[in-house]
């Protein structure tokens, strides 16, 4: 639960013309919104050229599981666990790959 | 007899300067960090009456090149001759190393592959069937280690099969995918390519393939019919990008033939565990920066042991050869020139080495991945990115390196900003200029620190630089930041050993060539012209020779050594400092510290060894010591505060600009490059003057 609490925090935060009651429902989660340990699975890759080719060659495509290893204080850079490769990124990349969170 | 020319490729990390090393028996650089392999390597051996030849290709993700780097490699296999592609794969990381070996499998060439890390995947349990991996793809591949230098003949056995037999590999992809492949290739005519690869990397879009195809009479049919073919993948596939498709179809490939070649491994846990410490988001920080203090001071406090033995050693050698050597101009040469020069330069190497050790090994164990990944914040902040933090670091080391490492940077801004503050990290030869002035004029106790806070300030400064060029010169937003971490992995003895030997072998070789060199030219320009006063004081010394006063010896040393000062007061090189003089007065530089600082353009050691000169310290019994103690007492301590803070900041060595000149094509970046480091540096020394004296 407490997890829970944090993310709609965050959720609010960025965005103030949604509301709370929205957050399970259709919304569309992105992998910067994970927090630490949290599993999701690929959704849908929005980034552009060049960097959507590389995140692809480093294994983010649909349907693949993704776990965040780390990320800094201020949740600006992530490591995230994908098959078993460690991937540094920032959250403005991170942004660009839609998840789905699910339990562990 | 004949030569099988073959090109190594494989993702970064996966051990392909090891498995080089391997073979050779001559170990080359090996390092953690994507894009160690900087330079083309060739080795060549013989195997079975052929002669293999294998060219070490820049780490690679994909065909979709995002480096320089990993353009160089695309190019070299669209565009140079070659008989067969080695693979090698990091077993460890099957799915996504097998992505990047079926693009590569789609060139049709002659292709095996090595699983390599193969002891680290068994340890964990896993196996590879490579017999069942060949039935699947018709591509030869061996299991091997190359750090426990398994399975590498079997390798070559298997290279030269393929070679003999022309085996090229057959991957498929899906039926749909499949039949547009063929439906393009239809419409491609005369091209020197397999026209399957250029169907398949025309339908991922690839620019330097419509490079290549569009001049030729049958492309305008051609695209018509690709659109149609793209078309029906996308809908059959229900996704707007076919690049994408095209990823997925590999990925799913891959995994279908993993479940059926290779048991799974269990799950490495000994990375994570290191990485909850050292990138923990609150401690991260913070240990980074204990990391590269503790590495500066044992730079400096370990360096410090053995320096008084090795100045010792060559005030011992002035001594014997002066005594070999009959009185003359050769031996004054060599005892006041070139020995006490050498010496001052070597009496450093301990401290340099100690430094390349400590950067080797951040690069080595995996730990400077992380330090990126840590300084990543840091680094927007000063509008560079992470990446940027493995260049930077290595400018501490030598600023030539660490400008070719700067190609890991795909955008030409951040690469151009990232390569003009190199300069400000301290590279290894200047450490000696600040342990000769820190120890001048600091207290042992804070030595250590001082020299930490050299080094921070400039990169500080650096930072703050790329600051002010990111807003001023380069707008737009830096590149984005994805980076593989790579696994924690224990440094190899031997290579390092290697790695500090060779550095060693060419230190001493610069100190014995070029430095002496340099050296001498110093004492010829300082000791010359001299008949005039040599006859003057002769004359006066044969005087007191005659007379027999008990104090004559006395009085003879000190006519000689005001004969000395003379003539350097009036030897070409005072008039070449004291015609820059006017320059340097507001910064407190005499003319010896100006001659020394400008012959550290040639090379930053030659500032020492020309102060060495300059300061006459040839006489002495204990060479560079005595060289400490001359300085303390010769030149003021703004003095050295400004030639701190000119050598932080002006221009480096003519061989690192000469590599930054072949970096950077633009002549108006490369005279930036020349001049903005220098009126930096000149009024930073005159501000940190002016606050001296303004407190004192």
């Amino acid at each position: 639960m407490g997890e829970c609490v944090k993310n709609s925090y965050f959720y609010i935060k960025n965005s103030s013309t949604h509301y709370l009651i929205n957050y399970d429902k259709g919304r569309k989660m992105r992998l910067n919104e994970l927090s630490m340990d949290d599993i999701g699975i690929i959704k849908k890759i929005y980034a552009k050229e060049p960097l959507k080719s590389k995140l692809l060659s480093m294994g983010f495509a649909r349907g693949e599981k993704v776990k965040v290893l780390k990320h800094t204080l201020a949740k600006n850079t992530f490591d995230i666990d994908i098959n078993g490769v460690n991937v540094a990124l920032r959250s403005e990349e991170a942004k660009e790959i839609e998840i789905k969170k699910t339990e562990n | 007899m004949e030569e099988i020319k073959i090109a190594l490729v494989g993702q970064p990390n996966v051990g392909k300067s090891h498995l080089i090393n391997s073979i050779s028996g001559a170990t080359l650089h090996v390092g953690n960090f994507s894009g160690v392999t900087v330079d083309k390597k060739e080795v060549e051996f013989t195997r079975n009456g052929y002669k293999l030849k294998l060219i070490d290709l820049p780490g690679t993700y994909s065909f979709h090149p995002y480096t320089p780097e990993e353009k160089v490699t695309k190019d070299f296999l669209l565009n140079v001759e070659y008989d067969l592609i080695l693979n090698v794969v990091d077993s460890n990381q099957l799915q996504k190393n097998l992505i990047f070996s079926f693009q590569v499998a789609d060139l049709n060439k002659p292709m095996v592959i090595a699983f390599n890390m193969y002891d680290e995947y068994a340890r964990q349990g896993g196996e590879i069937n490579t017999d069942k991996f060949t039935k699947l793809t018709n591509i030869e591949a061996q299991n091997v280690s190359a750090k426990e230098n398994f399975g590498l003949e079997e390798l070559f056995d298997k290279v030269i099969k393929t070679y003999q037999e022309k085996n090229t590999p057959r991957v498929y992809y899906a039926e749909t995918i499949e039949e547009e492949i063929t439906n393009v290739k239809e419409k491609i005519k005369e091209i020197k390519f397999d026209k399957r690869f250029i169907a398949i990397r025309l339908l991922e879009d690839d620019e330097d393939i419509y490079k290549i195809i569009h001049e030729k009479p049958w492309y305008v049919e051609l695209v018509s019919h690709l659109k149609s073919s793209k078309e029906r993948i996308r809908i059959e596939f229900n996704s707007d990008d076919v690049k994408e498709i095209f990823f997925e179809e590999r990925l799913a490939l891959a995994k279908g033939i993993i479940s059926q070649m290779a048991k799974k491994a269990s799950k490495e846990k000994f990375s994570e565990k290191i990485d909850k410490v050292l990138i923990h988001p609150i401690f991260g920080l913070p240990i980074f920066l204990f990391v590269m203090w503790a590495i500066f001071q044992s730079t400096f406090s370990l360096g410090a042991i053995p320096m008084d033995y090795i100045s010792s050693g060559f005030g011992a050698l002035g001594n014997f050869i002066g005594g070999l050597l009959p009185n003359g101009l050769i031996k004054e040469a060599v005892v006041n020139g070139i020995i006490p020069a050498v010496g001052a330069v070597v009496m450093f190497l301990p401290n340099i080495l100690i430094l390349f050790l400590g950067i080797n090994l951040l690069e080595q164990t995996g730990y400077m991945a992380r330090a990126a990944y840590v300084m990543d914040g840091v680094l927007k902040k000063f509008g560079l990115q992470g990446r940027a933090f493995i260049p930077l670091v290595s400018g501490f080391g030598c600023s030539v390196p660490a400008y070719m490492a700067a190609r890991t940077l795909k955008n030409p801004k951040d690469r151009l900003i990232t390569m003009l503050v190199i300069g400000f990290m301290s590279c290894g030869a200047r450490l000696p200029i600040y342990v000769l002035l820190v120890s001048a004029f600091f207290a042992p106790s804070i030595q250590g620190d001082v020299m930490f806070g050299i080094y921070l300030g400039g990169a500080l400064t650096g930072l703050i630089v790329a600051k002010i060029l990111r807003v001023v010169l380069f707008k737009g937003e830096p590149e984005p930041f994805v980076m593989e971490l790579p696994k924690y992995r224990f440094p190899r003895l031997k290579a390092i050993l290697f790695d500090l030997w060779v550095k060693t072998k060419m230190y001493i070789q610069k100190a014995g060539t070029f430095i002496a060199f340099a050296a001498l030219g110093v004492w010829f320009l300082s000791s010359f012209p001299r008949v005039d006063i040599v006859k003057e004081y002769s004359l006066k010394i044969e005087q007191i020779k005659s007379s027999q006063f008990s104090s004559s010896k006395k009085q003879i040393v000190k006519l000689e050594e005001e004969m000395n000062q003379k003539i350097l007061e009036n030897s070409y090189i005072a008039h070449i400092g004291k015609a820059m003089a006017p320059l340097t007065k507001p910064l407190d530089l005499g003319w010896k510290e100006d001659v020394a600082l400008l012959a550290g353009l040639a090379a930053k050691e030659t500032v020492v060894s020309t102060m060495a000169v300059l300061y006459g310290i040839g006489n002495t019994e204990d060479t560079s010591k005595g060289l400490i103690e001359k300085i303390r007492n010769s030149i003021p301590f703004s003095a050295a505060i400004a030639m701190i803070i000119i050598v932080m900041f002006y221009s480096p060595c003519v061989a690192a600009m000469s590599t930054f000149y072949a970096e950077v094509p633009q002549m108006l970046w490369r005279l930036f490059y020349t001049i903005y480091p220098n009126v930096f540096a000149y009024i930073a020394a005159f501000i940190a003057v002016s606050l001296i004296k303004l407190f004192s």
